[in-house]
């Protein structure tokens, strides 16, 4: 375990890494500093669960691979590296670290921010900031630096990582690879020394995961740049070249988070590689292939056992489900057509294409959740397990949830065992691991016995044992005489099924052997299967429309997911071009604005009368179509919504206040006291509102925010905050309508096969899931914004919002404006 | 915990209430369609149905309270929730909102702050929602011209009935919900109650490691 001493090949080069830093690397590293010192460090987590202990080093510049099955604590080793253990993640820690000369157990993880840079898997959360330029600028304000040199290293950094153009791009309209460059970009700004890289790439195809592993491979070639990864896809990782794309470095660890090995990649996969591919760990192809022949050729065969012994697709066996002549999309968009697709009793079928291709489309339509465009698609009822198998989560328990299906008690135990979640049956759903959620997921929608099973990448995020163990069970219910279709971007789920389908150009390929796709390398890359060699893809203009947003399941299904949110996204662009004569008022400090706005509710609450306000209302409709070039009509429409609860106001108090009795002969009381008060009221409601309008119409969030702290004081840590909450925001249009069919899915199908929409207690249900995932999604937002050394203290602001001229014009206007309807009326 | 009291809220609990305010803006956004269309068909009644679910936008307080445990916490998540409203969602009431919220946070915390935030009981939740409800209702009634009208106090009626049902005991049952997925086992609330078995108690104790 003397990892400082170990022999260490040569540093791949990758990318565009600067050539001399391999030549200087041999003699370098035997000088080279340690950045971190560990010893007996032990990490125990609540559960029991834990990792460790380790004792060692890592100098700057070295790389290492952290390797391990699920739960061996690997995510857990990273954080306590980025100072997040205890303070984000609950443990006892025992022994003693030093990173980069400082304690991230006491100190925290902004004591050593100004060293890490962390990126974790979740893209969606690895952005925390509505617009890009302010996420890379983050954590350089936060550092104090200068505004004017923030700019051009904004600039590099998006350089470096491959995402220049995204620069004034909107994070919600990024596909998953782009965030992740970009989130990329802003831990490596501020030039950390120590890199920690959390599956990266768990959540992207193939194209994302070469660009994304090109970028990072720049990120840690820098001289003195040292990286710890966690990585399941390692084939996907190393490319074409095998072990040798892998950090040189390897630290291993068993199922229960012991050290196994920590020494030279090869070495570590070459004398461990038996113990752990049994502990359900993925290693290289390579690798594993030796370790198969090894073996004689038995259980690791069970990847391809598909391909050579299963009869041809389509020969003769029972359609279950047919779909003819299928067109599906959203809206005006038509996402697939012309598809003609026979899901066969007995087979599993796997659908492979790019993200954004339509697979997701696709299940929905075959699932009946969508109803198509155009064509039919008949046949036997069918149960859809969505990518997150927490969106389909209902029950209180494992139990519960099994007998939300409406199976019988004796079936439900039994699935129980089947599943292996006996041990669990009393816990929240939400408390299991990845494997034994999408397990649960599965069971549950097997429970509804329907002749036809779909699965959204069932594979997904799993470690190989537990990628097993879904395949196994799939491969039975097949067997069973259920047909089952699958997406995957996995080449190893695809040798698996019985019969593969591409979707490529907006249709669905027919059917073919999976051996024919395999031998196909141009399909393959056209499937997303494997990455273009060519160039970023970005560069292309219609890079935006062509990817879909980051949160695939997510959103995949609804590209238009923010244009249902409470309100429309506000343009950051004109914001930042500077605001032409259109909207004048634009050019105002938007704290100015809500103070002002605070100042004149302040004197329509002491305002009873109809005439001062009615002025005062007028006035202000006057300014605010001059000044934000709104139309009358558009002015009327906009105030709708409180024009209603200004005219219910009228009324209860017409009806509710005692007085002069206006028309006695009526059956209903209406005083002139009433009246009056009740005009005044409804009045006071309405210039109010449209201050409110105006100011929501000439600010946007950012620059609000950023005014706020400037000239209002609000806390940086708070501002930012809010910030990230907006971007949040964006993205809970897009997961709610998830959260719906994912539950929609559930529920028994109507007579025609289609299925029904939530009652209310559903979609309570779904409220719930969408708060424990916002939760979640806080949780890493909080842990990015801190790496980034978000504090409360001095701070500098890339774009400032000053005061102008145009302050002083509105603060005086509306002073003398106000004063003088006041005078006359 | 004397010393931690003194601290700020840290990081991870100010994200995690401008969570709460975004998540709940957004879903009361969502359920409220319906309900607004049912209080303009009841036409003049339609101002009084809205009180049935004023406790609803106090639910934020004590959710926030019950998991990061700080004081201050109740009183800032209805000002982050009240910023949200006025600054993202384009609330037409405006910044005074923000006053509401003040008088919405110092009720629904009172309760808890008088318990040291130690006790997350029935009753305390129950005595936010009916302070947070209380309290504020004449600020509401100043800006809204209830003074004066017969039906005054049917309006304080509503609205704390109102406050202690969705403001307070749905706290707790959503709190309590929360608790058992273990997303919040790695904020205060989650140190208090050992995740995984629920009578297991003492989370400074060192926890057992496991082999497999």
């Amino acid at each position: 375990m003397s990892a400082e001493t170990a022999p260490r090949p040569g540093r791949p080069e990758v990318g565009a890494a600067p050539a001399g830093s391999v030549a200087a690397e041999p003699a370098l590293l035997v000088e080279a500093p340690i950045l971190v010192e560990a010893e007996d460090l032990e990490i125990v987590l609540p559960s029991g669960d834990g990792v460790g202990p380790w004792t060692g080093t890592v100098r700057a510049g070295e790389e290492i691979l952290l390797l391990g099955p699920s739960g061996a604590g690997k995510s857990t080793l990273l954080l306590a590296l980025a100072g997040a253990v205890p303070s984000h993640l609950r443990a006892t820690v025992r022994g003693t670290l030093r990173v980069a000369g400082g304690d991230p157990v006491r100190g925290g993880v902004l004591a050593l921010a100004d060293h890490i840079g962390y990126l974790g898997q979740d893209p969606v959360s690895g952005v925390c900031l509505p617009g890009v330029e302010d996420e890379i600028a983050l954590p350089l304000e936060n550092r104090g630096v200068a505004p004017s040199r923030i700019g051009e290293r904004i600039e590099a950094a998006l350089a470096a990582a491959d995402a220049g153009p995204l620069r004034e791009r909107e994070a919600h309209s990024l596909s998953g690879g782009q965030l992740q460059r970009v989130a990329l970009a802003a831990a490596t700004v501020a030039g950390p020394s120590l890199l920690l890289l959390d599956e990266p790439t768990s959540m992207l195809d193939a194209d994302g995961v070469a660009a994304v592993r090109a970028s990072i491979g720049q990120a840690v070639a820098r001289p003195g740049v040292a990286s710890v990864l966690v990585e399941h896809r390692l084939d996907e990782w190393a490319g074409e070249r095998g072990i040798d794309g892998l950090p040189p470095r390897t630290l291993a660890l068993d199922r229960s988070g012991r050290v196994l090995a920590d020494g030279p990649t090869a070495e570590v996969l070459q004398r461990h590689g038996q113990e752990l591919a049994a502990a359900g760990c993925w290693l290289p192809r390579d690798v594993e292939a030796r370790l198969a022949r090894e073996a004689g050729g038995q259980g690791a065969d069970a990847d391809r056992a598909g391909t050579d012994t299963d009869p041809a697709p389509g020969s003769g066996a029972e359609v279950l489900l047919r779909a003819r002549g299928l067109a599906l999309g959203h809206g005006e968009r038509t996402v697939l057509s012309g598809v003609d697709l026979d899901l066969v009793a007995g087979q599993v079928l796997a659908i492979v294409g790019r993200n954004g291709a339509g697979k997701s489309t696709l299940l929905g339509g075959l699932a009946r959740l969508d109803a198509p465009l155009t064509g039919t698609v008949e046949g036997a009822a069918a149960g859809l397990v969505f990518q997150r198998p927490e969106a389909q989560f209902v029950g209180q328990s494992v139990r519960s949830e099994l007998a939300d299906t409406g199976a019988a008690p004796e079936r439900r135990e039994q699935m129980l065992d089947e599943l292996d979640l006996r041990d669990w049956a009393e816990a929240s759903p939400y408390r299991l691991s990845g494997g034994q959620k999408r397990r649960l997921a599965l069971g549950a929608m097997l429970l509804r016995e329907r002749p036809v099973l779909l699965a959204d990448e069932p594979d997904f995020g799993l470690d190989h044992a537990a990628h097993r163990t879904v395949r196994d069970l799939l491969r039975r219910v097949a067997d069973e005489g259920r047909a089952v279709a699958l997406t995957t971007h996995d080449l190893r789920v695809v040798a698996a099924a019985d019969a593969v389908v591409v979707i490529t150009d907006g249709t669905a390929q027919p059917p073919r052997p999976p051996g024919e796709l395999l031998a196909d390398r141009d399909l393959l890359r056209r499937a997303g299967l494997v990455s273009e060699p060519a160039g970023p893809r970005e560069l292309a203009p219609a890079g935006a429309a062509a990817e879909p947003s980051a949160a695939r399941d997510l959103s995949a299904a609804q590209p238009h997911a923010a244009s249902a949110a409470p309100i429309e996204a506000p343009s950051d662009a004109a914001s930042r071009t500077g605001v032409g004569p259109r909207r004048w008022l634009a050019r105002a400090n938007p704290a100015v604005l809500l103070g002002v706005l605070t100042a004149l509710s302040v004197v329509c609450l002491f305002l009873a009368r109809p005439a001062p306000l009615l002025g005062l209302y007028l006035a202000l409709a006057l300014a605010v179509m001059a000044t934000t070039r709104i139309g009358p009509l558009a002015l009327v429409r906009a105030q709708l919504p409180f024009t209603i609860f200004a005219a219910g106001v009228f009324c209860v108090n017409a009806l509710s206040r005692p007085g002069r009795e206006l028309w006695p002969e009526l059956p209903v009381r209406v005083t002139e006291e009433g009246v009056v008060m009740g005009a005044a009221l409804a009045l006071r409601a309405l210039v109010i509102g449209l201050g409110a309008l105006a100011v929501a119409r000439a600010t946007d969030p950012r620059s609000t925010m950023i005014s706020l702290q400037q000239q209002a004081r609000l806390p940086a840590r708070y501002a930012i905050a809010l910030l990230a909450g907006r971007r949040l925001l964006d993205e809970l249009p897009g997961r709610w309508r998830t959260l719906q069919r994912a539950h929609r899915v559930r529920l028994p199908l109507r007579p025609d096969g289609t299925v029904p929409t939530l009652g209310p207690r559903r979609l309570l249900t779904c409220a719930f899931s969408l708060l424990v995932d916002a939760i979640r999604s806080a949780e890493r937002i909080a842990l990015a914004l801190e790496t980034r050394g978000l504090r409360d203290g001095p701070r500098t602001v890339y774009r400032p919002v000053g005061l102008s001229r145009a302050d002083a014009v509105v603060v005086a206007v509306c002073a003398a404006v106000t004063t003088a309807v006041l005078a006359v009326l | 915990m004397s010393a931690a009291d003194r601290q700020p809220l840290a990081l991870r609990d100010i994200v995690l209430i401008v969570v709460l305010g975004v998540v709940f803006g957004f879903l009361y956004w969502v359920f409220v369609q319906a309900w607004n269309a049912l209080a303009i068909a009841m036409g003049p009644a339609g101002d009084l149905a809205q009180h049935v679910l004023a406790g609803s936008w106090l639910l934020v307080a004590p959710v926030a309270v019950a998991i990061t445990r700080r004081p201050g916490s109740g009183v800032i998540a209805e000002i982050l929730a009240a910023i949200v409203e006025v600054v993202f969602l384009g609330s037409p009431v405006g910044p005074l909102l923000l006053i509401s919220a003040l008088l919405q946070g110092v009720g629904s915390e009172l309760p808890f702050a008088l318990t040291r935030y130690r006790r997350f009981t029935w009753g305390t939740f129950l005595l936010s929602g009916a302070l947070g409800a209380g309290l504020v209702f004449f600020w509401s009634a100043l800006r809204f011209g209830w003074f004066g009208q017969d039906i005054l106090l049917l309006r304080l009626g509503v609205q704390v009935l109102s406050g202690i049902v969705l403001g307070g005991l749905l706290a707790k049952v959503l709190v309590d919900a929360l608790a058992r997925t273990g997303v919040l086992d790695n904020f205060a609330l989650g140190a208090d109650r050992r995740p995984g078995d629920a009578g297991d108690r003492g989370a400074d104790a060192a926890p057992v490691r496991r082999v497999r």
